[in-house]
């Protein structure tokens, strides 16, 4: 019975062994595969990301181009850039950067056209910006922009929760950015 | 007469199910993300857990990781060193997912797709939910590579 668990056990551990090394080697096998394809690959994202200040490598998707709280305050401030609030019609009633206009994501086609007839300038410098606290329709919305036209587009990664911290100012209602 | 400890798993029916299972969820997962390249590092720098230098790296090698896991349970070939991927995929998968769950953040999972659309916003529940079904079934082949005792 001893000699039985001690050799169950024995057993077990060779086991483990076996998996581990397997599980090396699949993780070996999996990046040599990932790397070497996402580098042949035309649109492979950069790996190596030497630590910059940049604040986010994975913006390729919207161009890389984000503003800090800064340079949004500098910017509203100066009034050198058009405002776009990505969330909900909800939300940017209750409250958004003054003159912003509001494209939400996924329901912009009703408020595109509004968009074009009052920013027909496409080097026109936009900022996006969403809630902040982890959403990402800014950098969508940004990328959609850039799509149609746009050739100037930022993303305030803060948003609305970092404007709305540092208390800058804020305008609630329904039209805005008119 | 000795009796191998080891058991080579898959060799009931029930283990063939489990195995195809989960290597078509992993292979589907896998290829989805590898579409997507910049789609995929977004929703894993949206989880904010990994450092923003780590996340490319993460998002470039994960989807492989999955592809060759999914192959291997499906073709049957080193299950033990898959069966092992799969469940601390799954764990880790879970965790981060409970993590932002109780920190309140709106996480869009990037699980099988890369898109962010929120007309297509599913709680996070529902994922957690998914992620503990998925594991059912990798736990189980776990069970069968790791058996100590007969």
């Amino acid at each position: 019975m001893m000699k039985e668990d001690a050799e169950s056990s024995h057993a077990g551990i060779r086991g483990l062994t076996i998996a581990l090394a397997q599980a090396s080697g699949l993780l070996i096998l999996s990046a040599a595969v990932a790397l070497l394809f996402n580098h042949v690959r035309p649109n492979g994202l950069p790996v190596i990301t030497t630590v910059t200040n940049a604040p986010q490598q994975n913006m390729a998707a919207s161009g890389g181009m984000s503003v800090t709280l800064q340079e949004a305050i500098s910017l509203y401030k100066k009034g050198g850039a058009v405002f776009v609030d990505a969330r909900g019609p909800e939300a940017y009633r209750a409250g958004h950067i003054p003159g912003a206009f509001n494209l939400p994501f996924g329901r912009e086609d009703d408020f595109l056209e509004h968009f074009f007839k009052a920013v027909p300038d496409t080097k026109a410098l936009i900022v996006t910006y969403c809630d902040g606290n982890g959403c990402t329709l800014g950098e969508e919305l940004a990328g959609m922009l850039k799509g149609l036209g746009y050739e100037n587009v930022r993303v305030f990664e803060g948003g609305w929760a970092q404007w709305q911290k540092h208390k800058y100012p804020v305008k609630s209602g329904e039209k805005d950015g008119s | 007469m000795p009796e191998p400890y080891i058991k080579q798993p898959g060799s009931s029916r029930l283990q063939l199910v489990c195995r195809l299972f989960l290597g078509a969820v992993f292979l589907y997962a896998g290829a989805t993300k590898i579409i997507s390249p910049a789609g995929f590092a977004a929703a894993v720098h949206n989880y904010h857990i990994l450092p923003p230098s780590l996340v490319n790296l993460f998002a470039v090698i994960l989807p492989w990781l999955e592809i060759t896991a999914g192959a291997c349970l499906v073709a049957g070939v080193w299950l033990p060193g898959a069966v092992m991927w799969v469940n601390v995929m799954l764990l880790v998968f879970l965790l981060a997912l409970v993590y932002n769950q109780i920190r309140g953040l709106n996480v869009n999972c990037g699980c099988f797709s890369t898109s962010q659309n929120p007309a297509e916003k599913i709680s996070t529940i529902w994922y957690i939910m998914r992620d503990m079904l998925f594991l059912v079934p990798a736990l189980y082949l776990a069970t069968t590579v790791f058996k100590t005792k007969r």
